[in-house]
């Protein structure tokens, strides 16, 4: 017991739980009220100290379970308290920590500029058309026109195939959509 | 040194168009047209939690540290401890030097960071997330949680 400078008596239990604050009666702990004051460990734990609880006697493990229930119940809740405690710390020289190895700041360094590269290259030139260089264009134009026999077979031709072309049909044999319920809306 | 200064603002071109405007194909001239546009601004990085540049413009006139990976770097682990300060997420910071300003932004999961100096404007500064939206928006899908 210790005393403190109001004169009241302050337990181990209760500064283990980080409470330095001394209460004029003691007993309120025990009283079966837990509070903040509430000591985690019990008298009877702390005397038989933290043992396993895997390697009770068969004889003993009724009394035993409960023992190690609430050991673990209570290294639960310590562990919860630490955490909260780790969370809300500020901890100002985890500044200075190095994060990175070097190959790996360079490595991930050259996979954002590929990545920008692609984000901001031009879009690919279009297949169907494309500019015919000065010289080449001033050749195609010099040499003589086609023939109209020529021109109005190449024509018939096209229209042909445009006809081939619009007359595919698909015929389903069986129901491509199989509804499985409801829906609203359109689809993207 | 190849940043020409600019005296009139109607350079800067709309957020919006900057990947269409066939005169700046890229991030990379938009970014310096700000820098070209007589605000102060001295430096701006585009970077994620572990100092990784994805593009950083800067000036001559830019402190070389201020764009080191170690300075970039502890953004992250400077906005994570202010938001246990009981006031939610913290989403700026301003470091204000006698020589120079930095202004980063927190918009996870990159990190705009302004440097600019000491004389510059600061409400502008702090605004320049909302200009680079469309920007930080499209570089945004490129920084995967690492």
């Amino acid at each position: 017991m210790i005393k403190t400078e109001s004169g009241g008596e302050a337990t181990l239990a209760a500064l283990a739980m980080g409470c330095c604050c001394s209460t004029e009666s003691s007993d309120g702990s025990d009283a079966g009220d837990t509070n903040e004051r509430t000591a985690l460990l019990s008298e009877q734990q702390r005397l038989t100290g933290s043992g396993e609880s895997g390697a009770d006697p068969p004889a003993e493990a009724a009394p035993r379970a409960g023992d190690a229930r609430a050991r673990g119940d209570g290294e639960t809740l310590l562990d919860g308290i630490l955490h909260d405690m780790a969370a809300s710390v500020i901890d100002v020289a985890a500044v200075d920590t190095p994060n990175m190895e070097q190959h790996d700041y360079v490595e991930r360094c050259r996979q954002y500029s590929s990545a920008l590269a692609r984000l901001s290259a031009p879009p690919p030139p279009a297949l169907a058309f494309q500019d015919v260089p000065p010289p080449l264009a001033q050749r195609l134009l010099s040499e003589p026109p086609a023939r109209p026999d020529d021109v109005r077979r190449a024509r018939q031709t096209a229209e042909r195939l445009l006809e081939a072309v619009q007359a595919i049909q698909v015929t389903p044999g069986e129901s491509l959509v199989i509804p499985f319920g409801q829906t609203t809306g359109s689809e993207p | 040194m190849g940043i020409r200064r600019s005296n009139t603002s109607s350079e800067l071109t709309s957020p919006a168009r900057f990947l269409v405007d066939r005169n700046q194909p890229d991030a990379k001239k938009y970014l310096e047209n700000i820098l070209n546009g007589d605000h102060g601004v001295e430096g701006i990085a585009i970077h994620d939690k572990d100092g990784c540049c994805i593009v950083k413009v800067s000036t001559p006139a830019c402190p070389e540290s201020a764009m080191g990976v170690k300075y970039l770097s502890a953004f992250s682990v400077l906005s994570d401890q202010a938001a246990k300060m009981n006031m939610e997420k913290n989403k700026k910071i301003f470091h204000m030097y006698s020589k120079h300003q930095v202004v980063q932004f927190r918009l996870d999961p990159v990190i705009l960071t302004v440097v600019a100096a000491a004389s510059a404007n600061t409400g502008y500064l702090s605004s320049l997330d909302v200009t680079l939206e469309p920007l930080l928006q499209r570089l945004q899908p490129l920084v995967r949680p690492h």
